[in-house]
């Protein structure tokens, strides 16, 4: 037998992440579907590259394979992608993932394979679970709250707009140096998911959470389009079904995961405070300002298609439902 | 014939030299300016989230700034047990060896680093893999468009400080070649070579007073 | 065949060739030859990637601020204060000044993170002092380089951070944890320096200094004395972090020295800067290549080669503890202590903490000093050429003097493995356990 055909994945988290198991769920499928002709290697812990950046340069010249880049991490090279950042854009879990299985998804695919060329969409799964306000010393309620509170953002832009246009102060502060910040009071808060805060300590210090899910976080998994146009149809297809499989352990894993964070942040003394449907309302006025803003930058084309997403999955989730509970 | 080479070569990298030493400081300088504006802006609570990526490309850049000088000056750490051991000769020809390796990873690398940036080397790499036997043309140039976020300047620009600090350092290690093949051809006649350490911060200005001012 | 880098490593800085072209070309041959591991020369390019992310860090940022502050405080007339009031402290002692290196890098490790920033600041203010008393450059670079490596193990702490981060440790809890082991290495070190002082009749001040005397050198130092007020202040109060405090230590010299001593005319400001600018950038390049060279050993897996190796060996916990520790010892002298963390920590952690019930945050203190001495021995010590970059004396003649130092580090290490409570001890009464 031929040498098998290796593909490489780099992640960037540990081999406790959802992308780590959904890329075992993929290994497994793709090496037994293929009867060996491919093999996967996973590179976990950043050991093959360091940085979103430094993986997407790997990815896109060819010597890493599979890499799955966030929301934020696409706008380093396509830059009109940070529509899948803005505030509010996804009510809930099921709408994101319908979204991410419908038509949005061959758009975008197409789209960058258009101007970057490169890279092939594979999937949309999630990592990490919502993005939610973390407080240190008082409990965020309404927008008004947040005026003036110094919160830990990454450097992105709509993560940034985000909170100016909340009234508060976006402070980019290094990922190692975020636990020391908030003892200190160096910042006042983070916008991370429950399982990233509990995963690095924060609860130590992070006493208040509003659930406001200002954002989704997506994970986007990419192919290089050379390493895919290499493999012949019948494997193309493995591949491609491999990516599926891995999407919905990818999908589900934070939502388990993050009953444990909540029971260990609670358990900790933080308190959890669920909006009610008039300050989740006065929030969304609130970022009204960052899709100002991403219009002015990359036009209506992107925000008119995923809202309409959003609203045909709704429809069809709220249609299900119907024929469920008649 | 070599002496006058490696004179005229040492007249172009002094020159270098003086250009370069200056950049390190300002790069150092803006560092410095970069972070005290990252206190101040966030204590007056303005936004400042550029300057955390600024940093991000300051510090490599500074390495690749002061490789040259470094390699002038010979203050990269070796371990020099070696050509202490050895009779002067043999230390001699050790030298220029090691120079020459050195020569030839920072050639590679600069075909590398080129390819990075996004421009194929053509028959200067095909040369050059020929030479070493390794397939560089298999590396593609990098074109595609990331970009560092807030501050929107893509990486390839940033990059560009590799090539041409590589370039500049072979320029230094070649005075190293001529200087050290001019000793071994003439020991008696050629000018000193540059000695290790040539300058470390330790070494700063003696404080004119004594301790017990 | 699978650590043919190493050997070639080891090769190259044999014959003189400067480290850090050392590292980077043992990282190219390997995959040009072939010599282990699944590499083609597209992997070439993956090296250069290595290289530029190794120094793309914010918090590696503290490193040239360090040397910038320790540059000006050099040359600004601080140091030279700060060293004339501890003279008047504990100056009449037997290498007082030796003595006051080891505690300055005690205080020092509250303000950094980092044992390389740790030597380049403190090295480029007290080893042209010490040798200006007369102390041998060696000594003063050993005693310098051994006592750095308490930065990172007394928070707060760089490398913490990464074993928390990739461990899923608290990292509350190895910060307490790491106060005991950092404060005993501190101790450790000045017991040697007292029994140095003693044999080779180490310089002291004439006399004892009166009260007066102390607090006129206490006033004329009130400045240099102020910065780790400021900059513990400045970090607790929530104003800066710890990485910002090395550029706030920089600023605060550099008004000091410029406008309140004026010991620095602007004109001469530029050389202070370049002179800290090229040794900071020498030290940065090289951090780079050991990512780059940390990486290969990474892909050819020689660190699970090791663990195979060493649960090969017995089954026995204190004979593996003990195993453990000439592991890291031998890996902290060629790997940086980060990548050390980075690829051993998840595979050592396995065996130890999940299969032999080693408790999860004396094993990540255990591994964190581990790696940290490591960084002050050869061949392959940032904090060795840190110290050897600063004070010009050679990597092998400053291991050759640190030697006694290391053997004191290696002490506490084996200590604090074999007995947890002086670990865990204040992570439990700070109710962290
Ligand atoms: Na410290
Ligand atoms: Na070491």
């Amino acid at each position: 037998q031929d040498d098998p055909i290796v593909l490489k994945i780099a992640t960037l988290g540990p081999e406790e992440d959802e992308d780590f198991a959904g890329s075992q769920v993929f290994k497994n499928h793709v090496e037994s579907a293929s009867n060996g002709a491919l093999s996967v290697e996973i590179y976990p812990n950043g050991r093959f590259c360091s940085n979103a950046d430094e993986c997407s340069e790997a990815l896109l010249d060819g010597r890493l394979d599979i890499f799955m880049t966030t929301n934020g991490g696409l706008a380093g090279w396509y830059p009109p992608a940070q529509f899948l950042d803005l505030p509010y854009l996804f009510p809930n879990d099921r709408v994101a993932e319908c979204v991410f299985d419908g038509p949005l998804k061959a758009q975008l695919r197409d789209a960058v394979l258009t101007d970057v060329g490169a890279v092939r969409l594979m999937a949309m799964s999630n990592t990490g679970g919502w993005r939610n306000i973390a407080t240190t010393d008082k409990q965020v309620k309404t927008p008004a709250d947040v005026a003036g509170l110094k919160l830990r953002t990454i450097a992105a832009d709509v993560q940034v707009q985000l909170v100016e246009a909340l009234g508060g102060s976006p402070t980019p502060i290094a990922w190692p140096e975020v636990y020391t910040s908030l003892g200190t009071g160096v910042v006042e808060g983070t916008k991370n998911g429950i399982t990233d805060i509990v995963g690095m300590g924060f609860e130590d210090h992070l006493k208040y959470i509003i659930l406001d899910g200002h954002a989704y976080m997506g994970a986007l998994w990419w192919i290089n389009e050379g390493t895919f146009q290499a493999l012949d149809d019948a494997q193309k297809r493995i591949v491609y079904d491999g990516f599926q499989e891995l999407k919905w352990t990818a999908r589900q894993l934070p939502k388990l995961k993050s009953v444990e964070a909540f029971d260990t942040f609670r358990a900790a003394g933080g308190e959890v405070y669920s909006p009610t449907p008039e300050e989740k309302a006065a929030f969304q006025d609130a970022a009204q300002p960052v899709w100002t803003w991403y219009e002015e930058q990359f036009g209506r084309d992107w925000i008119d298609a995923a809202t309409q997403a959003v609203a045909t999955c709704e429809t069809e989730l709220d249609a299900e439902y119907e024929d469920a509970a008649r | 014939m070599l002496g006058a080479a490696r004179r005229a070569l040492a007249r172009v990298n002094r020159w270098i030299e003086a250009v370069l030493v200056p950049l390190c400081g300002l790069t150092i300088a803006a560092m410095l300016v970069v972070v005290c504006l990252t206190v101040a802006a966030r204590l007056t609570g303005l936004s400042a989230p550029w300057t955390e990526k600024l940093i991000l490309v300051l510090l490599p850049a500074l390495a690749f700034l002061a490789a040259p000088v470094a390699y002038r000056r010979r203050a990269n750490v070796a371990l020099d047990m070696l050509p202490d051991a050895l009779p002067p000769r043999a230390a001699m020809v050790l030298r220029l060896g090691v120079h020459l390796a050195v020569a030839l990873i920072l050639t590679i690398g600069l075909d590398l680093t080129l390819r990075k940036v996004g421009i194929d080397p053509g028959a200067w790499g095909r040369g050059l893999s020929a030479l070493t036997g390794i397939d560089l043309t298999s590396i593609r140039p990098f074109r595609a468009p990331i970009k560092i976020p807030v501050l929107n300047i893509e990486w390839r620009w940033v990059y560009i400080v590799m090539p041409v600090m590589l370039s500049l350092t072979l320029l230094m290690v070649l005075e190293q070649i001529l200087g050290t093949l001019d000793h071994l051809i003439a020991p008696t006649r050629a000018a000193p070579l540059p000695r290790r350490g040539g300058d470390t911060p330790a070494r700063g200005t003696p404080p004119s007073q004594g301790l017990g001012e | 065949m699978q650590v043919a880098f190493l050997w070639i490593f080891l090769l190259a800085l044999a014959l003189s060739v400067p480290v850090v072209f050392g590292l980077i070309g043992a990282t190219g041959l390997v995959m040009v030859l072939d010599l282990g591991g699944d590499f083609d020369a597209r992997d070439l390019n993956s090296v250069v990637s290595q290289i530029w992310s190794g120094m793309s860090s914010v918090p590696l940022m503290a490193l040239p601020m360090f040397i910038l502050a320790g540059e000006l405080m050099n040359t600004g007339g601080i140091t030279r204060r700060l060293v004339a009031f501890s003279q008047t402290l504990i100056g009449h002692l037997r290498g007082g000044l030796a003595h006051v290196n080891i505690l300055s890098s005690v205080l020092f490790a509250g303000l950094s993170g980092s044992a390389v920033a740790d030597t380049s600041a403190l090295g480029s203010m007290l080893v042209p002092e010490m040798e200006r008393q007369g102390y041998t450059r060696r000594f003063a670079a050993a005693v310098t380089a051994a006592s750095s490596v308490i930065g990172p193990i007394i928070p707060p702490s760089g490398i913490m951070i990464i074993y928390a981060f990739i461990m899923g440790v608290s990292p509350a809890a190895l910060f307490a944890g790491g106060i005991v082991p950092g404060l005993m290495i501190g101790a450790g070190l000045m017991g040697v320096t007292w029994l140095y002082a003693r044999r080779y009749d180490f310089p002291v001040a004439n006399r004892r200094a009166t009260l007066r005397e102390v607090g006129q050198a206490g006033r004329r130092t009130i400045w240099a004395l102020l910065t780790p007020v400021i900059l513990l202040g400045g970090i607790l109060s929530g104003l800066f972090t710890p990485t910002e405090a090395a550029g706030i230590a920089a600023a605060y010299a550099l008004v000091v020295a410029v406008f309140v001593l004026r010991e620095i005319r602007l004109a001469e400001l530029g050389a202070v800067f370049t002179r800290a600018a090229v040794a900071s950038g020498v030290i940065l390049l090289l951090i780079g290549a050991a990512k780059a060279f940390g990486w290969v050993a990474d892909q050819v897996g020689a660190a699970q080669m090791l663990a195979d190796l060493m649960l090969g060996l017995t089954q026995n916990r204190l004979l593996l503890l003990i195993v453990l520790n000439i592991l890291l010892l031998i890996v902290g002298m060629f790997l940086d202590a980060g990548p050390a963390i980075l690829i051993l920590g998840p595979i050592l952690s396995e065996v130890y903490v999940d299969q032999l019930g080693v408790d999860p945050v004396h094993f990540a203190i255990v591994m964190c000093v581990n790696v940290t001495v490591g960084l002050a021995t050869p061949p392959m010590g940032l904090v060795l050429f840190a110290a050897s970059s600063i004070s010009g004396e050679r990597v092998e003649t400053i291991a050759r003097a640190l030697l006694p130092f290391l053997a004191v580090e290696i002490a506490v290490i084996f200590v604090i493995t074999l007995w947890p409570a002086p670990v865990l001890f204040l992570p439990r009464i700070m109710g962290l356990l």
